[in-house]
Order: structure tokens, then sequence, then C-alpha cells
């Protein structure tokens, strides 16, 4: 084999290399096939992406967290009793597959959705109500070169544009009274709100393409370098 | 007044004939009624139609007024046709007209990145925090792979954690690109739990380490930069590895959740938050270093043009724009 490729004048890390491009310069013109419409390859390429993730998923976890923490607790079971425990709380999750045995799962379940739910709030509340709070109240960080005013006028706006877009939300009018006149005032705030709401929703929308125009960026770039190696290498053929 | 016929003599002469026409239909020859036609199609349909009138109840929609006919949906195949060449005339544009570094102004988040960077003493240790894979290398590659080459000119000395496998394989890809000194830790696993044990625990819970240097506490740290796949991964850091330590990184995210983290980077709780996307030019412009990123902004701009010129055809003589009708009930 290798005198086959020395024929063509390249390293068998070279053809490798070329190998590894090809096949993904294939499976991402498969995928785009598909804006010309559904066909073959592009079921092709996502199914061999969902299986191929599965796989290295489960290959993963066997051979990273699974297979080292068995040998661990084989060698001696009772000195690596918490890793022993939660090997026996994983075997536990097993039998929620079997309808008789499904109750002996609820402990594991339980003692992820307790740790999951505990992290969470605990970090909801200190990581981001409480200092967002603060802020609100206190005013934001502002870059040192930005004039003082910007701080001052920030939680204002801030403020105004959050009762606008949740005015956006009434829809109650009643015709008479302080009731009404304040349905009017609030359905003047919505008016502005929607507009808020929309050239928002235009900034996340401008966002969002940036980032699947830099996939599609990425990928273009991924077949214009497969084609400068393939003219190097040709030109380098003798 | 008028006057009353005369009685026949017998009122009851003709009561086998009560009605006036039966003596002039009696005779031969009398005029015959047409044959009634078959009702034709159309017929038909009146008939089913009265009888659908008088039978069926009144709809609930029938006081409704319809404002607007429902636009048609989706683009017709001609017009999408052109949207695709378009964009993919504005991803080939950097081959085709590539960008000056002029024409690019780094923003004050992007300076104060590279600022840090430059203020490195050489050998002074960095965490990379890997929290995106190859499904978005293709928009924060050219921003890594720029910082890491920054970071190896200074010397520094960087550490990469990642958040999962592909995380971790997606830097092993970028780092071998450059000649930084780059030490991949390993990675920690995903959700609150991976996020709190690398501010409390980080070195014995981190699995698949290959490198010989151990991971320090965050604070050990001269710079921290998190490199993530969208917000939630930024939130997870902020309220769990963040809240437990007070380090507040430099965050590089894709350009689509940079708008959602700007609270937290007010609140001081994130140092910087750069939308890949544009920060790469950006800072491939103010530490001087040649990247992919300054050609992608050409594309950019490409994409814009074909933005700008889709919404004004688009508003002009687009679908549903030509033939929409007036308000009716």
């Amino acid at each position: 084999m290798n005198a086959l490729f020395d024929s063509f004048g390249l390293s068998l890390e070279q053809i490798s290399g070329l190998a590894t491009s090809l096949l993904a310069v294939l499976l991402t013109l498969a995928t785009m096939s598909r804006l010309l419409r559904e066909n073959l390859f592009s079921r092709l390429a996502q199914l061999l992406f969902v299986g191929v993730a599965a796989g290295y998923a489960v290959g993963l976890a066997w051979w990273h967290i699974l297979w080292p923490r068995l040998v661990i607790v084989m060698a001696d079971p009772l000195g690596q009793w918490p890793l022993t425990l939660a090997m026996a709380l994983g075997l536990l999750l097993l039998a929620r597959g079997f309808r008789p045995a499904s109750t002996l799962g609820d402990a594991p379940v339980s003692i992820l959705l307790g740790v999951g739910v505990g992290l969470a709030l605990v970090g909801a509340v200190r990581g981001t109500l409480v200092p967002q709070v603060l802020v609100a109240m206190w005013g934001a960080t502002t870059p040192t070169n930005s004039p003082r005013w910007i701080g001052i006028a920030s939680p204002i706006i801030l403020t105004l544009v959050t009762v606008a877009a949740l005015a956006a939300f009434h829809h109650q009018r009643r015709e008479r009274g302080l009731p009404g006149a304040i349905d009017r005032v609030l359905q003047a705030l919505g008016a502005v709100g929607r507009r808020l709401v929309i050239v928002a929703l235009g900034a996340v929308l401008a966002g969002a393409w940036v980032t699947f125009f830099a996939a599609l960026q990425g990928r273009v770039a991924l077949v214009q370098r497969f084609i400068s190696e393939i003219v190097a290498l040709w030109s380098q053929t003798p | 007044m008028a006057q009353l016929p005369d009685l026949p003599a017998d009122p009851l002469a003709e009561i086998a004939a009560p009605l006036g026409l039966s003596a002039g239909m009696a005779v031969r020859g009398r005029a015959t009624l047409p044959r009634p036609h078959e009702p034709d199609e159309a017929e038909h349909y009146d008939a089913e139609l009265l009888a659908h009138l008088v039978s069926e109840p009144a709809s609930l929609n029938e006081g409704a007024r319809q404002l607007r006919q429902p636009l048609r949906a989706g683009l017709p195949r001609s017009w999408r046709a052109v949207l695709y060449v378009l964009v993919l005339f504005a991803a080939l544009a950097p081959l085709l007209v590539p960008f000056s570094n002029e024409w690019i102004t780094p923003r004050d988040e992007v300076l104060r990145l590279t600022t840090t960077v430059a203020d490195l003493s050489a050998g002074a240790p960095v965490l990379l925090v890997w929290a995106y894979d190859a499904s978005y290398g293709g928009e924060i590659d050219p921003l890594a792979g720029a910082l890491l080459q920054d970071l190896g000119g200074r010397a520094a000395q960087v550490d990469v954690v990642a958040m999962s496998p592909a995380c971790l394989g997606q830097a092993r890809l970028v780092a071998a690109e450059t000649a930084a000194d780059v030490a991949l830790l390993g990675y920690l696993p995903t959700g609150a739990a991976g996020w709190r044990l690398l501010a409390e625990d980080g070195q014995r819970s981190l699995l698949g380490a290959q490198a010989d240097r151990p991971f320090e506490a965050l604070s050990h740290y001269a710079l921290v930069v998190l490199l993530a796949n969208d917000a939630n991964s930024v939130r997870g850091w902020v309220e769990q590895a963040g809240a437990a330590s007070g380090v507040a990184p430099m965050t590089i995210v894709p350009a689509r959740s940079e708008a959602s983290l700007q609270p937290y980077r007010q609140s001081g709780q994130l140092g910087a938050v750069l939308g890949a996307g544009w920060a790469a030019s950006e800072y491939e412009v103010a530490a001087s270093l040649p990247g992919e990123g300054v050609s992608r902004a050409t594309g950019l701009a490409a994409l814009s043009m074909v933005i700008v010129t889709m919404t004004a055809a688009a508003m002009l003589v687009g679908p549903g724009r030509q033939d929409a009708p007036e308000s009716h009930r």
C-alpha cells in the first residue's frame, strides 16, 4: 500500500488527511443539497450524524466514565464505598426500564432531581436574581470613558422600556372613569412598546443571522481549503 | 251598485263541473301544458344552496371581520433560488474581495481583552474554559485561534478545561494550529453540577485528562476566558462557578447570544462579552494579527447588502404585497 502512495509522491499522513477532508466536504455538500429538495444524500448525512453521535456518546461513557470506575470498585469495593454507592444507584436507575421493579429507580431519580433543582435554584438566586436586582436599583457599571449622564439615564431608560414592553401585552379597554383613562395611557404606551419589541426581535434575528452565516462561511472555507490542498498536491505530483 | 247576474233556474245544474274551466278543458284539442324540463346543474346547485341556507345554523364567525386575506406562506421557488444564490455569493465574497484592516474599528470590549492579554507577563497562567463544540466552530474558531496565537506570542501558559468531550476535541483542533503552550486538562460533566465542580473541585473531577499540569483554583489564573456555545452555558458559569469563586471571565459567545448576556456584563459578573461573529476581525486588527477574521468580515458586509436588498425587494414587490386586498367583511 505504501508503495502505491509513494508512486503518487504522497505520504500516509497526507493521504489520511486528504481522505478526512474529502469525507467532510462530501458530508457538507450532502447536507447542503437539502436546499434543493429532500434527497437520499441529505437524509443519509443526517442519519450518519445521529448514529455517529450516539455511538460516540456510548463509547465515551463506557471508556472514560464507567470502565475506569468499575475497575477501581472491583479491586476494593469497601474501600471505595462512595464509588460503589454511586454505581449501585446507577444500577437502580436501570430498573426503571422494568415495570415490576420500576419503583427501585425512584431513589436515584429523586437524588438527581433534588441535586439539580437545588443547584439551579440557589445558583439562580445568588448568581442572577440578587445581583441583577441590585444593579437595577443602584445602576449598572458603565465604561470609564463614557459620560456620567449615561450612568444616570440607563436605569431610567431601562425602566421605561420595560414598562412600555409590558404595556404592549395589555389588551383591556374600559370606556369610562379612571380605569378608562388608565387603559388609554396603557394603550398609548403599548403602541410604543410593540415597536420596541419589534426592534429587539430584529436585533436578536440579526445576531442569529450572523451565527448561521458564520457556520456557512466555515463550511465554504472548508471546501475552499480542500480544493487548495488538491491543487497544491496536484502541482507537487511528479 | 253592481247588478247581480241572473241565476240559473236550477242552481244544482252544474254541480258536476264546479270549476269554470272544466267545460273548456273537456273539449277535444285542448292546449296541453308543456312538460317541466329537467333541472340543470346550476338549478341543482341553487336548490342545494337554498336548502343549506334554510337548514344550517348560522356560523359563529358570521360577525367576524376579516381585515386582510392570509398571506401565502413561504417564498416562491424563484425567489428562494435567488436568495440562496445571493447568500452563497456573500459567503464566497472573502475569496473575491478581501476586506481592508482600515475599515474595521475595534470596540471597547475587544480592546479590553487585547489590553488584558498584552499586560500578561511571560509564563502567566491563563485558563480557557472551552464550552463550545464543532457546531459553532465556524463562528468562534477564528477568534479562539487569534486569541491563542496572541497568548502564544506573550509566552503565556494556557490551560484548557472543556465542558464536554466534543468541546475538548474542538479545543485540540484549534490549539493544534497555533504555537501556544496549551495544556488540555480534560473535561467536566455538563450542567449545573459541572460548573460547580469547576469552581470547587476541578482537579478531582476532570475526565479525560491528558496534560502533566494540574488544574489550579480559578483564582490562581491571571486571565480566565470563557468560550461558550450559547447564553445558557454562560448563565451556568455565572450562577455556579462565578457565584462560588467571584471570578468574572472574558466571554466569547456566538453573535446571537451577545445581547442577552449584556446584563451580566453591566453587573460586573462578566468581564466582557464578545460576539465572535464580528469580534474576530476586531481582535485581529487590535492585536495586529493575521487571521481569518478580517476576511470573514467581508462576508458579513456582503450579507448586510443582501439583507438590505432582499428587504427592500420584499417590501416593494414581495409576496402578499401585490395582491393584498382591501379590508372587507
